[in-house]
């Protein structure tokens, strides 16, 4: 039998090794690849966010483990589509125009991934017209990190920008870096404000009205 | 009392009500001076002149890479370039306005050991040229002075972070620790060794680390690592400094640093700056919870500068005259004074400190 828990534990040990064994084996024994998925590594995930969010792991922790989950999806991704099984929602995030900082972007993406949506990387300095494209493309949800005081006023300009192209009823803003805040988000009409990467994944999840 | 006892007295919380905004701790992006220049400051002032600032020196005692790297730039576009910066890192910045936005580093220089091998031939302590030109002479300038002087002492995280990168620092707690070990005990070993040729000499009134090693959430590693990987190299160093007579050791580092600090007054660091308000810092409560163990600089919101004066007011008079009154209190702006501030909000807010501290 599947040692899910065994995999859910050796990611959120961040032992990437173990990991790809444990995921490995349970291929092999014919487990469902959602189970492995849900129960073995998004769950380990959760528990690597909820341990973030308390200030029980650190930055590190978190790194480390986003690598064992790697580890364990470059086995299933290829499984994924012949099983049917499709990301919880589509979410593209980006670094505010401006903004060449992506620690915190790329940290966001990692928990994003963990907690099973798909996420479009947008890099880094991207401009509106790129937000505008990838709405179109019928991303769901678009998450912008500034980590300066000079490069939040962009995010605005990606409402603006959506609202002018008449996608904002279609797709939500969320933003998030050192100098945000919730009033911040209010003021120039974003979704939603998260303050770490790990409380990105429970915004998403409402905004997107995931159970 | 000359600039150099004032400090101290204050530092020491010998001096309440004092205003002491040393000339070191005043910060501005380029893209503010510019616009100041726009709004009536003068072009050919020193602006620690033209602001009033008190003059403290740090001792010009190089501390990075010797030699550095070669800076070289890889490609480009129209905004961007790629370069290998002096550190011998590849990062992505702009070409105008820099310092607007952080760099976006793409690889580090230090991945493992053989490359560590190889980065630390740059880092020979007794590197003649650490020393300023004519040092001899410098020293003895030193002993005539009237104001502040201080000695910059380093890091154990900062450093690592740009020279290995957070994602690859992280892996390499589980891949490879006694590398970790390893830089950290030569830093210290750097570090006391520069030290060393510099304090038979000169005596200095504060000692200055340098971290930024958190965000707004709070430190970037674990007080497991700080604990295990740099209490024992801060105290050895810190020890050296007691040795040689400076009690005022300062450190600096941007974001939340509040779960920090008890390990830092362990190891014997008793100053920190900037106290960044949009992270979470509140000079005035850290008053209250450190008491007089904790000196304190900064912690002014930079965001209320390109507010009203009502704005300011209401930022300096909740924090300076209480923690001017307690003394260990230097005031200033929690980072850079960021372009969108006014030149007439800075001075109203300079004015303001000022009368209070009268």
């Amino acid at each position: 039998m599947a040692d899910l828990e065994g995999i859910k534990e050796s990611l959120i040990k961040g032992d990437a090794n173990k990991v790809k064994e444990l995921v490995g084996t349970a291929v092999k024994e014919n487990a469902l690849v959602g189970d492995i998925l849900n129960q073995g590594l998004i769950a380990g995930m959760n528990v690597v966010g909820t341990k973030f969010k308390n200030n029980e792991f650190y930055v590190p922790e978190v790194l480390i483990a986003a690598r064992a989950m790697h580890a364990g999806m470059e086995i299933l991704e290829p499984l994924l589509e012949k099983s049917g099984i499709k990301p919880i929602g589509k979410i593209a995030v980006g670094t505010a125009k401006g903004d060449l900082h992506d620690i915190g972007k790329n940290l966001v993406i990692m928990m994003l991934k963990g907690g099973g949506f798909q996420v479009e990387d947008l890099g880094i300095d991207v401009a509106e017209e790129k937000f505008v494209e990838t709405a179109k493309a019928g991303t769901q949800l678009i998450g912008i990190s500034a980590l300066l005081t000079t490069t939040m006023p962009s995010m605005k300009t990606v409402v603006e920008a959506l609202k002018a192209a008449g996608l904002k009823d279609r797709v939500k803003v969320m933003i998030g870096g050192a100098p945000i805040t919730q009033a911040y988000a209010d003021e120039i009409g974003a979704d939603g404000y998260s303050p770490d990467a790990a409380s990105a994944v429970d915004k998403a999840k409402e905004l997107l009205e995931i159970k | 009392m000359t600039d150099r006892e004032k400090f101290l007295k204050i530092a020491r919380f010998e001096l309440g009500g004092e205003v002491f905004l040393p000339s070191c701790w005043q910060w501005f992006w380029n893209g503010t001076l510019e616009r100041w220049r726009g709004e009536g400051l003068p072009g050919d002032v020193h602006i620690q002149n033209y602001f009033g600032f008190q003059r403290m020196e740090y001792i010009p005692i190089n501390m990075s890479l010797i030699p550095a790297f070669d800076v070289e730039t890889l490609k480009e576009d129209v905004t961007t370039k790629v370069i290998i910066d002096s550190d011998g890192a590849k990062k992505r910045i702009f070409k105008e306005n820099r310092e607007l936005s952080m760099d976006q580093w793409i690889e580090y220089p230090v991945k493992d050991r053989k490359t560590w091998q190889e980065y630390k031939k740059r880092l020979n302590p007794h590197s003649p040229a650490r020393y300023p030109l004519w040092w001899e002479k410098e020293k003895e300038r030193y002993k005539e002075r009237d104001y502040p002087l201080g000695i910059s002492v380093g890091s154990f995280f900062g450093w690592l972070r740009n020279w290995i990168g957070i994602e690859n620092l992280s892996y390499l707690l589980v891949d490879d620790l006694s590398l970790i070990e390893e830089i950290e005990e030569y830093l210290e070993y750097f570090i006391i060794e520069i030290l060393k040729g510099v304090l038979k000499d000169v005596k200095c009134d504060f000692a200055h680390f340098w971290e930024d090693m958190a965000y707004n959430k709070g430190s970037l590693v674990s007080m497991e690592f700080v604990k295990k990987y740099m209490m024992p190299h801060y105290k050895k160093v810190t020890d050296l400094l007691h040795s040689n007579g400076i009690n005022v050791i300062t450190l600096d580092s941007d974001g939340n640093v509040w779960e920090l600090i008890p390990f830092w007054l362990e190891c014997g660091i008793n100053g920190i700056i900037p106290n960044e308000v949009a992270a979470g810092m509140d000079v005035v409560a850290m008053r209250k919870k450190f008491g007089k163990n904790l000196i304190i600089e900064g912690g002014i919101n930079k965001q209320v500068l390109s507010k009203g004066k009502k704005e300011i007011e209401e930022e300096v008079n909740k924090k300076v005259p209480y923690l001017l009154r307690e003394g260990g209190y230097f005031p200033g702006i929690d980072h850079s004074v960021p372009p969108d501030a006014p030149l007439e909000n800075y001075l109203y807010y300079l004015k303001l400190i000022r009368e209070i501290g009268s």
